[in-house]
């Protein structure tokens, strides 16, 4: 059962003081609608605007001309958050399987990404390059 | 159903998710805060991870369906949020980085003996994930049908992968064998 504290000695300690400081901080969250603080970096911000653009392409040809120049779209990081925590954008499976991973009934990850994850699990790097070869 | 998830489902009843968020911050963030700089070693990474934890927890408390403890559910928000931020720091297999361990053991918050250490350090030659296992069964005693619902993976490969974890320890600390006679072998 998971309790509030371990069970063996891990050997770590922290002071009482940041944990009660630290309390002060995250209660201030639900203050927050947004997810105050949260950077998210440039490269994955591209790859997801990258990827909204494209699916913007395939799914809407009609209504979108070609020539459209994608860099002009102005994503704001809000945006990019919401889009790369809502699963929306499959560029990263195993993320998303793993944002998903928040309630029992919402496991979504597919059989063949399971497979590889327990194969991943039981085996080291080198009994893994021995399998495969 | 603890005194403390009682009162944390006594405020969700009543539609006071604010008041459960702050049982739950001073219930389960210090022993949160161990699981997570255990996986990531440097504390001031784990407080960013921690407070990640803790945005996702109240974006997601009102759709909890109570499919498990409280308890669990953090401990798997907290798990997979350590988990996502060594995939980001490319950290997922440390066969060759012993980042994790030196930022642990060498921090003012390690007061661990050298059996412990030599724990750490073993278990930096481990994948994060397997790492994860080990750290929950043998830290945090988690029975292995609650590692299932909070890992995601079958009691069999759980116990195959401890297994494992404590083989590799095993043959990497000489010192951890005498600790891993007494205190692992029993539990496989």
């Amino acid at each position: 059962m998971t309790t509030n504290k371990s069970h063996r000695d891990d050997g770590i300690r922290i002071p009482e003081q940041l944990i009660v400081a630290n309390a002060e901080r995250l209660k201030d969250i639900p203050l927050n609608k947004k997810k105050a603080g949260r950077v998210i970096s440039f490269w994955p911000a591209a790859s997801i605007a990258a990827a909204l653009a494209l699916i913007v392409t395939i799914a809407w040809p009609s209504q979108q001309p070609t020539t459209k120049d994608w860099n002009q779209i102005s994503w704001s990081e809000d945006d990019l958050i919401e889009v790369y925590e809502n699963g929306l954008i499959d560029f990263d499976l195993q993320t998303l399987a793993e944002e998903n991973l928040v309630d029992g009934s919402e496991w979504t990850t597919l059989p063949e990404v399971e497979d590889v994850d327990q194969l991943l699990d039981e085996f080291s790097d080198e009994e893994l390059y021995e399998l495969l070869n | 159903m603890s005194e403390t998830s009682s009162q944390i489902q006594f405020h969700v009843d009543r539609g006071d998710y604010r008041q459960a968020f702050n049982a739950l911050v001073d219930e389960q963030q210090a022993y949160l805060l161990k699981v997570i700089v255990r996986l990531v070693g440097d504390m001031d990474e784990a407080m960013d991870v921690l407070q990640d934890t803790y945005v996702k927890i109240w974006n997601k408390m009102e759709s909890f369906q109570g499919n498990s403890k409280w308890s669990t559910w953090t401990y798997r928000i907290a798990t997979n949020e350590a988990l996502m931020h060594l995939r980001k720091k490319k950290k997922w297999h440390t066969t060759s980085d012993p980042a994790v361990a030196d930022a642990l053991v060498g921090s003012s918050y390690f007061n661990g003996d050298e059996v412990i250490a030599a724990l750490y350090q073993a278990l930096d030659t481990l994948p994060a994930k397997q790492r994860l296992v080990f750290q929950m069964r043998y830290f945090d005693e988690i029975p292995y049908a609650e590692m299932e619902e909070i890992t995601g993976t079958s009691q069999g490969a759980l116990k195959a992968s401890y297994h494992h974890a404590v083989k590799k320890i095993e043959s990497e600390v000489v010192q951890f064998k005498l600790l891993a006679e007494k205190n692992i072998k029993g539990e496989v």
